[in-house]
């Protein structure tokens, strides 16, 4: 049994409900939060289920669903993922990245602000295991924590237009994967050729929520 | 048979095939998408006979034009371009009142199926036509699918006023929020509509939580944002309010200058 203290629910709009946690950024809140959403997605009437930091939504379908029942399928979720999480993450995933050079143009950067050699950089990174918080800001896009401390990186001050698909990179605690090219502000320190958004997959995420990740040097 | 098609002319500023929300795939980072007017986008299919979500076209700022390879029943609704059809070709100024035209073709326009849905996903680069908006010399296929016998009249084109009214639902918005006039900003797309006035108070960062069309947010800079049907899945600014379902489409005709004001409503009054 993990205890976080008293979650609080709100209504957001007419067809979500929120559960905050309060308690704070923590990997075990996280993990929590995963194991709630796996089992609040099977709720009848539970249209989507998205993690936030520390929260977690719930899109409904009221014809299908009330929100007094939404809320009862909240508290319970939580309550089991309070009990159960520690023992139930998600799948472990390996992803192949290739360190620096024109794949990271930002790695060398990163090394200087934090004092270190580039080999020290990539060392301490490869030697994270990194939960996946929060699925957001593109399609199979996620937010790893668990970096360590002294790679904690602000973004950049110049956004760049496009960041190649691939492309690993830091952002302030979190580290990620752009599953697709985009406009991004991350620090990018390497490249995975893997696919980590397929629309044409099953499933199409690499990623999900809990899923436990590690990166490999090739 | 031969096949009949749709040839883009000139695309105009961004034209997309859109259809029924993706929704299902926010967990991973999915949007939902679809027309940003629905209720034009429903009376465009309803006009040819289409089911409501059948794919059509959502033409921003007019200036667009099209052949069809055949005679073949369609209609328009949403913004007023002062559409002109002369053999097979059609041709459309820029809009009189509001932004966003949809063009319907009776059968619908075939689009495969991505992720539950047919709507484009821009930012995915899938869906829709080939996960893009629309160039000039794009071909699209015309579907058969259709129950011509539910055809209505055709509706006089619409009036889109550029001062309007929304209803909201309060999430601890500042009281000049709902007082205050707002005003389009120019950089406003399908994803949001920048507002553009007075500062509010008490905006900036949150830990990242899930938003969806009609949240409203409030970043650090003080001008709210109204998140549209590209809205990403999670946002970090705070979220003041939401626009209720029912009045979200309003957003779809406003341009760049028109002036919105927010009305509070209670949960209750969104049905």
């Amino acid at each position: 049994m993990v205890e976080f203290g008293t979650p609080n629910i709100t209504r957001f709009g007419e067809s979500a409900l929120v559960l905050d946690v309060g308690a704070g950024h923590s990997l075990a809140v996280q993990v929590a939060l995963g194991f709630a959403a796996r089992e609040l997605s099977e709720l009848e009437g539970a249209i989507d289920v998205v993690a936030g930091i520390g929260n977690l939504t719930l899109f409904f379908d009221p014809r299908e669903l009330s929100a007094e029942r939404g809320r009862t399928g909240l508290v319970d979720a939580w309550a089991h993922a309070c009990a159960h999480a520690r023992h139930l993450g998600g799948k472990p995933i390996e992803i192949p990245v290739r360190y620096g050079g024109a794949d990271g143009p930002d790695l060398e950067a990163v090394a200087a602000a934090h004092d270190i050699a580039v080999e020290e950089c990539i060392a301490r990174h490869v030697a994270g295991v990194y939960a996946v918080y929060v699925m957001g800001f593109a399609p199979g896009f996620a937010y790893l924590g668990g970096l360590d401390a002294s790679l904690h990186t602000p973004r950049r001050a110049q956004p760049r237009s496009r960041v190649a698909a691939g492309s690993l990179a830091i952002g302030g605690s979190m580290t990620g994967v752009y599953p697709l090219e985009s406009p991004g502000g991350w620090n990018v320190i390497g490249r995975t050729d893997l696919q980590l958004f397929d629309p044409y997959r099953t499933p199409a995420s690499l990623l999900s929520l809990g899923d436990f990740v590690r990166f490999v040097r090739v | 048979m031969t096949l009949q098609t749709l040839e883009i002319v000139r695309a105009g500023l961004q034209t997309i095939v859109v259809a029924e929300p993706r929704t299902g795939h926010r967990a991973v980072g999915v949007g939902i998408g679809g027309a940003l007017d629905e209720r034009a986008f429903a009376r465009a299919n309803a006009l040819v006979g289409n089911a409501p979500e059948a794919p059509a076209l959502e033409i921003a700022y007019g200036a667009f034009d099209a052949r069809f390879s055949h005679p073949v029943p369609f209609a328009m609704a949403g913004a007023d371009c002062a559409a002109r059809f002369d053999g097979l070709d059609l041709v459309l100024d820029a809009p009189r009142s509001g932004v966003r035209t949809y063009l319907a073709v009776r059968g619908g326009f075939e689009i495969p199926v991505v992720l539950g849905s047919r709507t484009t996903d821009l930012r995915g680069g899938f869906g829709g036509w080939n996960g893009r908006a629309l160039r000039n010399g794009d071909v699209l296929t015309i579907g058969t699918e259709s129950d011509a016998a539910t055809a209505r009249a055709p509706e006089p084109p619409a009036q889109y006023p550029t001062e309007i009214f929304v209803r909201a639902i309060d999430r601890r918005a500042p009281a000049e929020f709902w007082t205050h006039p707002w005003r389009v900003g120019h950089e406003s797309n399908r994803m949001g509509m920048r507002l553009n006035g007075e500062p509010l108070a008490g905006g900036g960062d949150v830990d990242s939580h899930a938003v969806f069309p009609g949240v409203v947010q409030l970043p650090a800079s003080g001008e709210p944002i109204v998140l549209l049907a590209d809205a990403q899945t999670t946002g970090g600014y705070r979220a003041i309010a939401s626009v209720i379902q029912a009045d979200l489409w309003r957003f779809a005709q406003l341009p760049a200058g028109a002036t919105v004001r927010f009305e509070k409503v209670a949960l209750s009054d969104a049905d």
